[in-house]
């Protein structure tokens, strides 16, 4: 029998199906494998008893002839997701001992497709960070290594635990969740697919909010297939989140193996980004002749205002964090630090809570709602963002998906960039512009760097087009042959 | 107003929230109490434009307001409860200058104290400015125990609410069809209903602003004028109903007379069954057992005499008794006949149909 975590989600449920292995025996797998792996650090939370009675629950359903489109496969979840009777931390000491007494929709939905739990994995506090180096319980370990080194290496983030534990075998996918390139920026970092869906398409309910209007769960595997497969059970109109979508939902594995003759591919000069790695760059052209080769066509885009996206991310997530993590008191819920007064109550709950980098953006969603700066900043980015969208939307008129690296680095090492804050934010440079416009975006890894590290290429369709995002993610995953693995230097 | 006159008032915008809950910082000395009872109530909050020149203008605004949210029923109104309440912006200026600086008064409870709690802070603000001084802007309080306002905050303590579009809700696109549909079932308001009682059924402009004050009266007087001649109605309810519930202290929700049963007790008016008189202590009982009239009259036997025979030898015996005045109005003072009718209703303890007597009487005298 191959290595039970290695397998795809697709090969994983083929087995199951024909009865090869449990659910039991696959998800003891993993937990052996996570135990392995405490190293990287790449879960907050293991759940190994719920994982177990989950995956005894799962067979004793397969006996008994109803699964559902998860059932029996080990996935970790970000532990931004709220999970009922599972501690639920966002990586910060604000939320260090909460447990929700509810569940969140998009982790309600895998549970009642039968999911396995494996545990809560690692992320940046409060999702804010491009490195997984911002979590309140340490940072994460890429288990990729350098050629060159032996340089511990970041995963990326904010999802950076469970890119982490996809890549290194630790369950079969994970939830991530993507507000400026959380999910696609650590996949590529990883060597994994990371996926954000159309924002609406999954609810936000029950994932601990950063900035409402960019916030998006979305599936993190080894396969786009798997992406397919994952998306699907996390996706669906939800009355408990206003901005969820009701639009109707495509059966996103149909996409899968189709040719793309004839699909024109939009290509905006804008993401030669200065200070790009040339090998990125090299790469990006490399997948441009991917899809030529199958039949597409390659069309230059303009996309002329994408360099203002990143000035205004960082403007309309932190005044939205500065507004979602009001709520954080100390009087509801989460940590309560005690003071004399009420005032020193917030203040010291706040001051004792709240790591750095979440500090510093709430002092700056603080300053550009600030009466007086409010014009200046945050309808200015209001404005830049609706123009981003505007030009998105005109270039989907001629084309059908828009290809561009997903990250302009490979996988940085621990420390590299932690003082240099403008360094770390332009992280998410190719990633935040799709977020703004709400549209659909994939990474795919597409190749190996010369210092071996996984480069991703990052694929962006019109909204609620999900669809052509696979067709075509699937055709580069297919020219790109990516097999390499961490831990097998060249 | 109370004068006649009317004012157009700005509304610069309505907004929704709901009720967050409130802390309490004063039940204990080192800790506050969060008071969630209230969390998620919807609460509407109406902006108007700077239109209202005193403290009765506000008032006389805040009734109409008052009324108007009350027929759409979309608030109680209820003030003393907490249903409503009012902010006042107050600010004075020499005539025709431009707008001062204005203070806001929080929170006030009652629309007699919105318009105490202006006519304090106008002349307060003129004393300061008489006195050489300057109005800075503030939230102030208003003291109904002591009928003045006093400073809760200055602006340099005023919250920056850094409000912004909430991005967990979208904006809601209204639709034509919508608005119309909203428009069409419109509940008839106060100066519609107020129009409709003077043109459609002869009502004073008094009484029928006095009708419409407020939905529940409006409701009460239309249900008892149904079928019924309206203005005697009206008159019922202003004077007769209205006595008895002020002196009771009742709502009219509470009324022991139901509007049904005080449209029956005009229509035993109309058909001659009793007399207005008689009809006053017919309502005296209902008020006091909520009977029908019919059965009130029917158990009291209260019911008016106009069989002719019976009267006519009642008008005989007045006659054959009052000889001497008689006399008086065949030499021309008609007016003596008044003593004939009291003697009539003497005779028949206030039951005699007074237009048969009159009648009989006066055929009888001129024979």
């Amino acid at each position: 029998m191959a290595n039970l975590t290695d397998l795809t989600i697709a090969e994983a449920q083929a087995g199951l199906a024909q009865g090869e292995f449990s659910s039991k025996e696959i998800t003891e797998a993993h937990i052996t494998a996570i135990e392995a792996a405490r190293d990287l650090n790449a879960f907050v939370t293991e759940t190994p008893e719920r994982a177990l009675a989950d995956a005894e629950a799962s067979d004793k359903r397969r006996a008994e002839g109803e699964v559902g489109a998860l059932d029996g496969l080990p996935i970790a979840i970000k532990d931004l997701f709220c999970t009922k009777g599972v501690k639920s931390t966002a990586s910060s000491h604000m939320l260090e001992g909460f447990i929700p007494p509810y569940e969140s929709s998009v982790t309600a939905k895998m549970v009642d497709a039968g999911m396995v739990m494996l545990g809560k994995t690692n992320l940046d506090e409060f999702a804010m960070g491009s490195s997984n180096e911002t979590s309140y319980f340490g940072p994460v370990i890429n288990p990729w290594k350098r050629n060159s080194d032996d340089q511990t290496l970041v995963p990326g983030g904010s999802s950076g635990g469970s890119a982490s534990a996809v890549a290194a075998r630790l369950c079969l996918g994970a939830t991530g969740t993507d507000t400026g390139g959380s999910i696609r920026q650590p996949a590529s970092f990883c060597g994994i697919v990371g996926m954000k869906p159309t924002y609406g398409r999954c609810s936000r309910w029950g994932i601990v909010a950063f900035a409402s209007s960019l916030d998006q769960a979305g599936p993190m595997t080894r396969t786009v297939r798997d992406a397919a497969i994952m998306l699907q059970s996390m996706v669906g109109f939800d009355p408990k989140d206003t901005t969820s979508s009701e639009m109707p939902i495509p059966d996103f594995q149909a996409m899968l193996g189709q040719d793309i003759k004839g699909l024109k591919i939009g290509i905006p000069s804008e993401y030669r980004v200065e200070g790009t790695d040339p090998e990125i760059l090299a790469l990006w052209d490399q997948g441009i002749k991917w899809l030529e080769d199958a039949g597409a066509e390659a069309v230059e885009v303009s996309l002329p205002r994408t360099k203002y996206a990143l000035p205004a991310y960082y403007i309309i997530a932190p005044a939205e964090a500065s507004s979602n993590l009001a709520r954080y008191d100390g009087m509801r819920y989460g940590l309560r630090a005690e003071g004399d007064s009420l005032s020193e109550v917030y203040e010291n709950t706040r001051a004792e809570g709240f790591g750095n980098e979440v500090r510093r953006r709430i002092l700056m969603g603080t300053y550009v709602l600030s009466a007086g700066y409010y014009d200046a900043y945050y309808i200015k980015a209001q404005k830049v963002r609706k123009l981003i969208a505007d030009e998105f939307s005109a270039a989907f008129e001629t084309v059908d998906a828009i290809l561009t690296p997903a990250v302009p680095s490979a996988a940085f090492a621990h420390g590299e960039k932690s003082d240099d804050l403008l360094a770390m934010y332009l992280n998410d440079v190719m990633t935040v512009p799709a977020s703004l416009a709400g549209l659909p975006g994939i990474s795919v890894p597409a190749g190996l760097s010369s210092d071996g590290l996984p480069l991703g290429l990052q694929l962006i369709t019109k909204a609620f087009d999900e669809e052509t995002l696979f067709r075509v993610a699937d055709v580069l995953e297919q020219s790109a042959g990516f097999t390499a693995r961490p831990g097998e230097k060249a | 107003m109370e004068d006649g006159d009317s004012r157009a008032v700005g509304i610069t915008r309505i907004h929704l929230e709901q009720d967050a809950g409130k802390s309490i910082h004063d039940m204990d000395p080192s800790s506050t109490y969060v008071d969630l009872n209230r969390s998620g109530i919807t609460l509407m909050e109406i902006v108007s434009e700077p239109d209202l020149r005193s403290g009765e203008e506000a008032a006389a605004y805040l009734t109409k307001l008052r009324a108007i949210l009350r027929y759409l029923g979309t608030c109680d109104g209820n003030m003393e409860q907490g249903s409503m309440r009012c902010d006042a912006n107050v600010s004075v200026r020499k005539l025709g200058d431009e707008l001062g600086t204005r203070c806001e008064i929080k929170n006030v409870n009652s629309i007699r104290f919105v318009a105490q709690a202006i006519e304090y802070e106008a002349r307060r603000q003129i004393e300061v400015i008489e006195d050489g001084g300057t109005i800075a802007q503030q939230t102030r309080l208003f003291d109904a125990n002591k009928g003045v306002t006093r400073s809760m905050r200055s602006k340099e303590e005023a919250h920056d609410y850094r409000y912004f579009p909430d991005p967990d809700l979208l904006p809601v696109n209204l639709s034509e069809e919508f608005v119309e549909e909203i428009r069409r079932t419109l509940p008839e308001l106060p100066d519609d209903k107020k129009q409709r009682f003077v043109d459609e059924l002869g009502l004073s402009g008094y009484d029928a602003d006095v009708l419409v004050a407020e939905r529940a009266i409006a409701e009460y007087f239309e249900e008892a004028a149904e079928g019924q001649d309206a203005k005697t109605v009206a008159n019922w309810v202003t004077s007769d109903l209205f006595g008895y519930l002020n002196k009771e202290d009742l709502e009219i929700t509470d009324s022991p007379v139901a509007a049904k049963q005080l449209g029956a007790l005009v229509g035993l008016i109309s058909d001659g069954t009793i007399s207005g008189r008689i009809a006053r202590d017919v309502f005296a009982e209902m008020c006091a057992t909520s009977k029908d009239p019919a059965v009130v009259v029917e158990e009291k036997g209260l019911k008016q005499v106009s069989d002719t025979g019976e009267l006519e030898a009642i008008v005989d015996e007045a006659i054959a008794k009052g000889t001497a005045q008689v006399e008086q109005y065949k030499s021309g003072n008609e007016k003596i006949i008044g003593w004939f009718v009291g003697q009539v209703m003497q005779a028949t303890k206030g039951q005699a149909n007074p237009q048969m007597v009159n009648e009989i009487l006066r055929k009888k005298l001129s024979e």
